[in-house]
């Protein structure tokens, strides 16, 4: 189903909802469709490998119990998760970059606490990323919009389209 | 979930949308058809595309119960469809309107037209457990259809990698210059399942 509507191409990768996906050049990540969740890429300009996770939730329930959950579904355990994954390839915290986007409340005036979740995806993945001094060179967050990106390894350009918008490069 | 607990949604979402279809077709005055419901449990990676290509153009009206039951309840139509029934509910207002307002009377006569369904709709489930069950103001998107989606879904990522709702179809085929179609989906608070099995007494 998904391989039919994306036509995809060979080095395409796509990241639906929680997943942590790897990447390198000539790789493109895509996620289409971004509500509240955060589509969060941590990157090496100069090696072209990147990590992005699409983030959910800001935190992870406490109890360690239970079943394991999606690696990039919870901030507080996808950035650290995808540090650790560019750091088994070599590549230095000194060089690591991040772009984001997402986070958006479409829902104007509904009163559930859930339909506001993208500020707090997008307050905690910012604050997650000052805490490991990531730099971030990028975003586009918050707003009443959805949007569905592309980030390509090779120049480490993030794409985002919103509806009946103009594709904005950051 | 067992089988006679998945039939029991079913049946109850049946009976909701019977409700919805229902007054859905005294507001526009037409006849209505509804499909039967699917029960969906989906892996969240699924979700974007399970019901269709994720950016295809949608209108969709969200409606929250917050109180005895928790559970998200949303209207969605194609943007044309959102149009088109748009235009047969405005056709109903004999006053001239300013053109300058015609956009924003177009969407809270969506929004009203999605508050009717959905009331319709949680009534009916109300009247069958014997609770009192209100829907918040609705609340009007035009957006991308898996935006939609993963907002609605993000809740269960706290206590699952499954998200779980019940689809149904609305549609008044009769005629084709005026055919519509619209899906009703409502999607319970992660913990409300249980409480929602013990009400309609099913283990």
């Amino acid at each position: 189903m998904i391989e039919k509507i994306l036509n995809r191409q060979e080095n395409s990768l796509y990241v639906g909802m929680g997943d942590l996906v790897m990447g390198s050049s000539p790789d493109v990540f895509i996620c289409l469709g971004l509500g509240s969740c955060i589509a969060l890429v941590i990157y090496s300009p100069k090696r072209k490998l990147a990590a992005m996770a699409h983030i959910m939730l800001p935190k992870s329930p406490n109890s360690e119990k239970g079943k394991p959950f999606k690696a990039g579904k919870f901030a507080d355990r996808a950035v650290p998760e995808m540090l650790d994954i560019l750091e088994k390839e070599g590549v230095a915290r000194s060089e690591v970059r991040a772009k984001l986007a997402g986070g958006a409340r479409m829902f104007a005036f509904s009163p559930s606490p859930m339909i506001a979740i993208g500020e707090q995806n997008i307050f905690k993945v910012t604050d997650l990323l000052g805490q490991y001094s990531i730099p971030i060179e990028a975003c586009d967050t918050g707003g009443n919009k959805g949007r569905s990106i592309t980030f390509h390894t090779e120049t480490c350009a993030l794409e985002v389209r919103v509806m009946g918008e103009r594709t904005k490069t950051l | 979930m067992n089988f006679l607990q998945k039939d029991a949604l079913k049946e109850v979402a049946n009976i909701g949308t019977g409700n919805a279809a229902r007054a859905l077709s005294e507001l526009i005055g037409k006849r209505v058809d509804m499909s039967v419901p699917e029960v969906e449990m989906l892996p969240l990676e699924d979700v974007a595309f399970h019901f269709g290509h994720p950016e295809t153009p949608v209108c969709a009206v969200l409606s929250t119960c917050d109180r005895n039951l928790e559970a998200n309840l949303v209207f969605i139509m194609a943007g044309k469809d959102a149009e088109k029934l748009s235009e047969m509910l405005l056709d109903k207002i004999s006053i001239p309107v300013a053109p300058s307002r015609i956009p924003e009377l177009r969407e809270s006569a969506l929004a009203e037209a999605g508050n009717i369904v959905l009331g319709a709709f949680i009534s009916a489930l109300g009247n069958l457990m014997n609770l009192q069950l209100d829907l918040s103001v609705p609340s009007v998107a035009f957006d991308m259809l898996g935006s939609i989606m993963n907002v609605m879904v993000a809740i269960f990522g706290a206590a699952e990698d499954t998200a779980f709702l019940i689809d149904t179809r609305l549609s008044f085929p009769e005629d084709e210059d005026h055919f519509f179609s619209g899906r009703i989906m409502f999607i319970p608070g992660p913990g409300s399942l249980e409480s929602f099995f013990s009400f309609l007494g099913v283990r």
